[in-house]
């Protein structure tokens, strides 16, 4: 059973239902045992999936930290005014999951260790803007300044 | 000392006096001596004053002049709006008074350190209000310190309160910033200044480093008021502190119905060797019974977003029941008694007015950063620009 895809249709379910209103915010922070290759690709994964949730392509992103750090941290901008605080870092005891998601008119909050559930993927197939999004945090997290990304479209 | 400590309260109802001059009252160490507040001050604000002064039963006195000038009077708080706060500070610290500083302590950068050096010259103890002296932010530190999470990598907080009625912004852009110019409105706060003060000083506390740039940016995403009176109710800031580690801080309103308590209060520390978060409803009971559903309030006309504790009285404000928190005002020390200390026994507190000017500091930094779209490098210096007030 993937944590990520049971994750990824209950919070489709609940917004779905109009219960939080319009999700303006996420701030998901995941500790995670990987190896430290995996940071950046976790975290364009789980951009790709907050801007599924968001319902847009970011726009910018700004990262700190790196692979060999331990962590990867993320602003993630979108063209409604939406806004992403992204998380991945490395973990020695059990990975775990902790999700604040505010909507315009309510919030979703989620902590979660994890036992039994696979960390990876957290996307069920590659997607082309999933590489478009991990080349924008290598950019920023060279440069130290935000990227711009161009429309997936 | 043996005597008690003679506390001056500057400006009264509708402040966050409301909520201090209780608690220093509360404390058998303290007397309340008066309440006062500048002699020009507008009269809507000096009516507000003796209502609070008179349901505390203590004397208003009109000048503040007059009133510092008193031998009994060892202590000031002070809770003038931001506009004001700064000049207040600095003439009660050159007057021989211990401050304890609503916040945040100004939006000037110049007047912060000029409070910062008022206090330095006159050897008084200052202390702005935070949740850095709340248990579980104590819990946090501890966790730290024990070195249980290794090399400390990220420090992530949040503090978002839980009052207003949401859903009346308008979506869809996002927004222009250019640093607030007024604070202080009947029906909204800047946000990140107002709340983003909190996690910015825990990140700051727990950590023990400085900022050093700062990345942000600031959102209407709950409110029309705050949209109409062209101020923010969300912000965020992605930070680097000294030695490269990674922070973030987020401070907004979030509405009365978009948290089963008073609102989001945590921070997630993130080490080497594992990760923790320690948030202030985290020690709690979680009930559930067979009783009405707690209903948000009805919105006070001067009050509409639920600041004060008395206009809240008048609305017939319920508290939320369903989580109860081990720690609340009857078992642990307040922030206010915890200021009482550090001034009898002779040591600085944790969140001096040097601290507070600082935070002022990386306030200013990030709504430079929102309006820029850029990293912003601290320190800013004081410059003109800086000035007002």
């Amino acid at each position: 059973m993937n944590y990520w895809k049971s994750l990824q249709l209950a919070i489709e379910m609940t917004l779905a239902a109009g219960r939080i209103g319009t999700p303006v915010f996420v701030r998901c922070t995941a500790s995670v045992v990987e190896s430290e290759e995996s940071f950046i690709s976790l975290m364009a994964d789980m951009t790709e999936l907050v801007s599924g949730w968001l319902g847009s392509f970011p726009c910018r992103l700004y990262a700190l930290g790196g692979n060999t750090v331990g962590q990867v941290t993320a602003t993630v901008e979108y063209p409604s005014g939406a806004l992403a605080l992204l998380c991945v870092a490395r973990t020695c005891s059990r990975p775990r999951v902790d999700l604040v998601m505010l909507g315009s008119n309510g919030a979703v909050y989620h902590s979660q260790e994890l036992f039994c559930f696979s960390m990876k993927p957290i996307l069920e197939k590659a997607l082309g803007t999933t590489e478009v999004i991990t080349s924008a945090l290598n950019r920023s997290l060279a440069s130290g300044v935000p990227t711009d990304l161009a429309s997936a479209e | 000392m043996n005597e008690l400590l003679g506390v001056l309260l500057v400006s009264g109802r509708l402040t966050h006096q409301e909520s201090y001059a209780r608690e220093f009252a509360r404390d058998p160490r303290c007397r309340l001596v008066a309440l006062t507040d500048e002699k020009d001050v507008r009269e809507e604000r000096a009516c507000l004053n003796r209502e609070l002064a008179e349901e505390l039963g203590i004397p208003y006195v009109p000048s503040l002049d007059e009133a510092l000038s008193r031998t009994d009077i060892h202590l000031v708080s002070v809770c003038a709006e931001p506009e004001r706060r700064g000049r207040i500070l600095t003439q009660c610290a050159r007057a021989g008074k211990h401050l304890y500083i609503d916040k945040p302590m100004t939006p000037s950068l110049s007047i912060a350190y000029e409070i910062a050096e008022a206090v330095k010259q006159n050897g008084v103890a200052s202390q702005m209000f935070s949740t850095i002296t709340q248990p579980w932010a104590r819990q946090a530190k501890q966790v730290i310190e024990s070195g249980e999470l290794g090399e400390l990598l990220a420090a992530h907080a949040d503090c978002l309160v839980a009052k207003g009625h949401a859903g009346t912004a308008t979506l869809g852009r996002r927004r222009t910033e250019g640093p607030p110019e007024q604070f202080t409105f009947v029906d909204s706060k800047p946000e990140l200044y107002d709340m983003g003060i909190y996690a910015i000083a825990m990140v700051r506390w727990l950590t023990g480093r400085e900022i050093k740039t700062v990345y942000a940016q600031t959102a209407n995403y709950f409110f029309e008021a705050h949209q109409r009176n062209d101020v923010e109710d969300f912000g965020v800031l992605a930070m680097t502190l000294e030695g490269g580690l990674a922070a973030s801080a987020t401070g907004g309103r979030i509405g009365w119905t978009s948290h089963p308590s008073t609102g989001l209060n945590q921070v997630h520390l993130v080490g080497s060797r594992g990760s923790v978060l320690v948030q202030a409803h985290g020690a709690r009971l979680e009930v559930f019974a067979n009783e009405p559903h707690w209903k948000a309030p009805e919105e006070h006309p001067l009050d509409p977003m639920g600041l004060w504790r008395s206009t809240q009285r008048e609305v017939n404000t319920q508290t939320k029941k369903s989580w109860i928190s081990l720690y609340d005002e009857a078992t642990c020390k307040s922030d206010q008694s915890q200021f009482v200390d550090c001034i009898l026994e002779g040591r600085k507190s944790e969140l001096t007015a040097e601290d507070a000017a600082v935070l002022t500091e990386v306030i200013l930094a990030a709504y430079k950063s929102a309006a820029d779209r850029e990293v912003v490098h601290l320190p800013l210096g004081i410059s003109p620009q800086h000035k007002s007030g």
